[in-house]
């Protein structure tokens, strides 16, 4: 974590992955795509169906905000901006996605932390720029937390 | 298509070398492959050059090939740069097999080479997370989390223990041992495996693949001209299989991982099956891979991995031989150069070339399997080649 005075906020992929917080949605959704013709849900959102492979066929369709842990790792070695321990997982959304984040509000165990749990978006920093900025980016929290934090 | 065999192969030690440049190693490589092949250099055509972080690490972008091969004594012949991840090296391999099969040229060398050692190990961490999509990178993906995600699926699926996937690593530590080029070379236990530090759950730090330092070369010619130049005998290139993510688009279980895939294009194209191969070497970045990667070539049936191990059937005394070089964890992955280097352990075993690690079941067709970058839930790159004598 940098201290830079005065240091911004830059919204990871331009902001094109999420809706933040506020009207008309108070809460945040990833923002996906849907193939009109086969039905397929990309995300992060597609201009091209992989499936059908033609074009104009894919439209923005809002996410689920709760999904379901695949599979998951839990990293004891840091990245420059990622301090160990942390859990990676791919989740699963019902609408067909599995996405890849980092699942926090939770011990970074194996204890704790099992395939099948239900998790929530947040919407938080996630890395830092060349420049020490912020990246505000996606992660997800176990739900079954949520009542503590709130 | 004209028939191309593999004339020559080189490489050097596989390791930390600080104070070797990249040309350094190349010219190791390059000229080991050379003497091995005994051609005269100015007879190569055409080369194809592999290398991914020599811009990020090393400031040298766009011209590696042509860098390295300068100070080889190579210059005026065509040089294609190659960048594909850790398939990077059997990719290059492929192009020259190409250029020769196509009757363009008779004689040609592949080139895989990469230093990843820096005075700061997760810089260099952090420098390969971006061989997935930079959105992952930023949101704190590391290859040894992808990795992870599969096996401990497969763990789940099949009740396979931390225990079964230490026996990849206590075999693969063996053969390293009776590795000279192998950057690791100390055989392990299950009880040291399990034991050793955790790196990413359910992976500790022996089931792991290091960075490293290291360059490797094949000389490739066309098969009705070989003969002018080596006595040695000639290893064939039958197939070479090459595909790329997302071949299973994400949350498509049912669909086979890109490993069975571009092997059974390379079977078909070599006219052989799983039952016909005698030695591999298989890209086990994380070990514990390894027993998927036998069930994905169709060594053996779903969820069987293990049993191979049990059997000891993958041991340089098995039946089947797996990664008797010592495989990634124990050889060192050196990304760009590992395929080639692959490919020079089944040369040497198909000629009995091997030494203390030469497999006991006299083999005469090997197989290469190589992956790397990561797209989606699988490799973004994977190539299959298989090898007969």
């Amino acid at each position: 974590m940098s201290d830079k005075p005065n240091k911004k906020q830059i919204l990871l992929m331009d902001g094109a992955l999420f809706h933040l917080p506020g009207p008309p949605d108070k809460e945040p959704y990833l923002v996906g795509s849907k193939c009109s013709i086969c039905g397929y849900v990309a995300f992060p959102k597609k201009e091209i169906c992989p499936i059908c492979l033609k074009r104009n066929t894919m439209q923005e369709i809002p996410l689920s905000r709760v999904g379901k842990i695949n599979t998951f790792a839990i990293s004891h070695m840091g990245t420059l901006h990622h301090q160990a321990p942390y859990v990676q997982a791919y989740v699963d959304l019902p609408e067909g996605p599995r996405v890849f984040s980092m699942i926090i509000d939770t011990e970074p165990t194996e204890e704790a932390v099992k395939i099948g749990m239900e998790v929530e978006l947040v919407i938080d920093k996630v890395s830092e720029d060349e420049e020490g900025n912020d990246v505000i980016g996606y992660k997800f929290r176990l739900l079954r937390n949520r009542g503590a934090l709130l | 298509m004209r028939e191309v065999a593999i004339i020559g192969v080189g490489m050097t030690p596989f390791g930390k070398f600080l104070n070797r440049s990249l040309e350094d190693l190349s010219r190791e490589a390059v000229w080991n492959a050379i003497e091995d092949a005994n051609i005269p250099a100015k007879n190569i055509q055409v080369a194809h050059v592999a290398n991914s972080y020599a811009g990020s690490i090393a400031g040298q972008e766009s011209i590696q090939g042509q860098v390295m091969l300068q100070d080889c004594g190579f210059h005026g012949i065509p040089i294609v740069n190659i960048e594909n991840a850790c398939a990077g090296g059997t990719t290059a391999l492929r192009g020259i097999w190409l250029e020769i099969s196509s009757g363009l040229y008779d004689v040609g060398l592949a080139l895989g080479v990469e230093k990843l050692y820096t005075p700061s190990t997760s810089k260099s961490i952090s420098i390969l997370a971006g061989s997935s999509m930079r959105l992952y990178n930023m949101l704190g993906f590391q290859f040894t989390a992808a990795y992870a995600f599969f096996l401990r699926k497969y763990m789940g699926k099949y009740g396979v223990t931390k225990e079964d996937f230490a026996k990849v690593v206590v075999k693969n530590s063996y053969n390293g041992s009776l590795n000279p080029l192998a950057q690791h070379r100390i055989p392990l236990t299950i009880d040291e495996v399990v034991n050793s530090r955790m790196v990413c759950a359910p992976l500790t730090l022996y089931m792991c693949s290091s960075i490293a330092d290291g360059a490797a070369a094949a000389i490739l010619c066309s098969k009705d001209v070989a003969r002018r130049y080596t006595s040695k005998p000639l290893i064939e290139i039958a197939g070479c299989g090459l595909k790329s993510g997302l071949m299973r688009l994400p949350g498509q279980d049912e669909v086979p991982f890109i490993a069975a895939l571009t092997a059974n294009e390379a079977y078909q194209q070599a006219g052989v099956g799983p039952e016909d191969i005698d030695v591999a070497e298989v890209h086990d970045a994380m070990a514990p891979a390894e027993m998927l990667y036998y069930e994905e070539l169709g060594f053996c049936g779903e969820g069987e991995g293990r049993f191979m191990l049990d059997q000891k059937r993958t041991w340089i005394t098995g039946d089947k031989p797996v990664n008797p070089s010592g495989g990634l964890a124990a050889k060192g992955h050196p990304v760009s150069a590992t395929g080639l280097a692959q490919v020079a352990e089944i040369v040497w075993q198909l000629r009995g070339e091997a030494g203390k690690r030469q497999v006991t079941n006299n083999p005469k067709v090997g197989l290469i399997e190589n992956a790397g970058g990561w797209l989606g839930e699988d490799n973004a790159a994977c190539s299959v080649t298989i090898l007969k004598k």
